[in-house]
């Protein structure tokens, strides 16, 4: 197994441990991308937890802000903060709510909720590092609902008539958001055509193969003169049988019942 | 049966309008699983997921509505108004179109779920629109007479909803007649409170009645300035107004009742209870959000005695 694989393990109970505690909702949205966060955080991102402000980190940016869980639970295990927070999760008090937040909160560089808001930001920081010459990368994961957002095909344009290559934009398909299937409500497809016209280096990968992940990452890393998208394939819910590709799964936490399953599950 | 929830009811009041008038178009920002189903199935073709989309959609409302057609979208507080503020402002405000904003989230009602859900800005930056008209139900009472009203008012309006599921605060409709609902005769300090906020109010208002002291208490679920004699008809009975709203303590209906005392001759004492701005970032349910920004019912109750005691 791999020490993404070992993570993504990890990241699983915490999050559904956090969700079912706290009676949390976007259970299917944190299960979806827990995969992408692993590989990312274990294998691409160079961010250090003693050094959470250095300049030369890489900026990530979780655009898909009501799947904070999953990104909280990563930086109480890579050690930015005690892992005795997560218990917290949406507590009164607690440091860390439903949404991502970067408030007190060392590692988390834009506190996100309203979709269509981080390729923006991650264009800015992106413009600023290749101004100050710094040789890092921004990453932004954006969820497949947010592809209907305007705000974030006007960043996709700009992007790419900067030439940005140091941004990544990674999508999280899972095909399903609030009030629908995504084919129903604005159908995106062929969504890596649409981004490749839009002059976009693109690339199409199962979002739950870590090594498949891996290797895309690394790839996207190099490009010279387009930024890139990684467009996952994932399903919503992934993990837990009654949730997997279902709307439910937007709202609904794991049941009690469901959790200790996946505890036992993955001992 | 049990009673339907406040945003059931406004749904039920919906559906039963579309029946009347085939005008009506509702459209939704990617919400309202759970809720907006039985009008999606009662008029499939009046109905439109406009995906998350809320500048699209606020254009859109627009379009249908200058097309002679009554259309209400649907989104939570923030999406609906800070998103979309221009297409609001221009497109229907500016054109004065039989457009209704309803939001869901009003206030703190998301509570853990952070500052970005927060609806606490929404009143200020709907309430400077044009010809904008704004309605914050605290009950279901509450709701079908705002909902009546907005059917007959045919300019640009915003609903605003919190949690959708407030229990009821009266016994009885609200007679149409009125603007302003009197609970508790004017007094020397008197409540005067906006939204759901308004059981912790009367909570308030009861625990001095019981001491045998008589704290004034006005519901006001409409925003306008069309009520501008109204209300500073009532200014004028009071020599303090401690006002209440789920909302900052900028801009929203504190700022509007104040602003209608500055032009009185002898405006009375204002004094604003909202969110203070510098909790904005703290983490907490909604009943501790309102208890750390003083707006739940010990807190109106110690700042009243603290009043009295200056008296
Ligand atoms: C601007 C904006 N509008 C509406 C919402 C409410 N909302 C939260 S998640 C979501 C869509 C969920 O689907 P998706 O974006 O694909 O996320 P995922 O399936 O990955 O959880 C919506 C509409 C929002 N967060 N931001």
């Amino acid at each position: 197994m791999s020490k993404s694989q070992t993570l993504a393990i990890q990241l699983k109970k915490d999050v559904v441990n956090m969700l079912n505690r706290a009676q949390a909702s976007h259970t299917g949205g944190c299960l979806s991308c827990l995969d992408i966060v692993s590989v990312l955080y274990q294998e691409i991102l160079n961010i250090k937890p003693n050094k959470p402000k250095s300049p030369n980190r890489d900026r990530f940016i979780l655009s898909k802000g009501h799947t904070g869980a999953v990104v909280f639970a990563t930086l109480a295990n890579k050690g930015f903060f005690p892992k005795s927070w997560l218990d917290t999760f949406c507590e009164n008090e607690s440091k860390i709510p439903g949404h991502i937040d970067s408030h007190g909160i060392l590692g988390v560089e834009l506190s996100t909720g309203s979709l269509g808001h981080g390729l923006s930001v991650g264009v800015g920081m992106a413009i600023s590092l290749k101004y100050r010459k710094t040789k890092a990368n921004v990453i932004i994961l954006l969820s497949d609902g947010e592809m209907n957002t305007g705000s974030t095909w006007e960043a996709v344009m700009f992007a790419s008539h900067h030439k940005l290559n140091n941004i990544i934009s990674v999508v999280d398909k899972n095909k399903i958001q609030s009030f629908g299937r995504t084919k129903e409500i604005i159908d995106l497809d062929p969504l890596g055509r649409k981004w490749k016209s839009f002059g976009w280096k693109v690339y199409e990968v199962d979002g739950h193969n870590h090594k498949k992940l891996k290797e895309t990452f690394l790839r996207a890393k190099k490009s010279r003169t387009k930024p890139v998208v990684i467009i996952c394939d994932t399903v919503k819910g992934k993990g837990i049988k009654d949730m997997e590709d279902k709307l439910i799964s937007h709202y609904r936490p794991p049941t009690d019942e469901e959790t200790k399953t996946i505890m036992e599950e993955i001992k | 049966m049990k009673n339907p929830s406040l945003r059931d009811r406004f749904v039920s009041r919906l559906i039963e309008y579309s029946k009347k008038n085939k005008n009506l178009f509702l459209l939704t920002g990617d919400l309202g699983f759970s809720v907006l189903e039985p009008f999606r199935e009662e008029n499939p073709k009046r109905f439109f997921n406009m995906g998350v989309s809320e500048q699209n959609m606020m254009g859109v409302a627009a379009g249908l509505s200058l097309e002679g057609n009554k259309v209400f979208t649907y989104s939570i507080a923030n999406f609906a108004t800070s998103r979309c503020h221009e297409q609001i402002r221009n497109d229907i405000c500016y054109h004065d179109l039989d457009v209704t904003i309803v939001a869901t989230g009003g206030g703190l009602a998301y509570g853990a779920h952070g500052y970005t859900h927060h609806g606490i800005e929404d009143i200020a930056i709907m309430r400077c629109l044009p010809n904008m008209t704004i309605y914050v139900p605290s009950d279901r009472f509450e709701l079908d007479f705002c909902f009546d009203k907005i059917l007959q008012n045919k300019g640009p309006k915003y609903l605003r909803l919190a949690r959708g599921k407030e229990s009821d605060i009266y016994q009885k409709p609200i007679p149409e007649n009125i603007d302003i609902v009197e609970i508790e005769k004017c007094s020397e300090i008197t409540l005067l409170v906006c939204g759901p906020i308004l059981d912790q109010a009367i909570e308030c208002s009861k625990h001095f009645k019981n001491k045998g002291i008589n704290i004034g208490l006005y519901s006001l679920p409409i925003i306008s300035q069309s009520l501008s004699l109204k209300i500073k008809r009532l200014l004028g009975r009071s020599s303090i107004f401690m006002t209440v709203e789920e909302h900052k303590n900028i801009g929203g209906f504190g700022s509007f009742i104040s602003e209608l005392a500055i032009g009185m001759s002898r405006p009375p004492r204002i004094i604003s209870c909202g969110v203070s701005p510098k909790n904005i970032n703290s983490i907490g349910n909604q009943e501790h959000l309102r208890k750390i920004n003083k707006i739940d019912k010990s807190a109106l109750i110690k700042t009243i005695s603290k009043l009295l005691r200056t008296l």
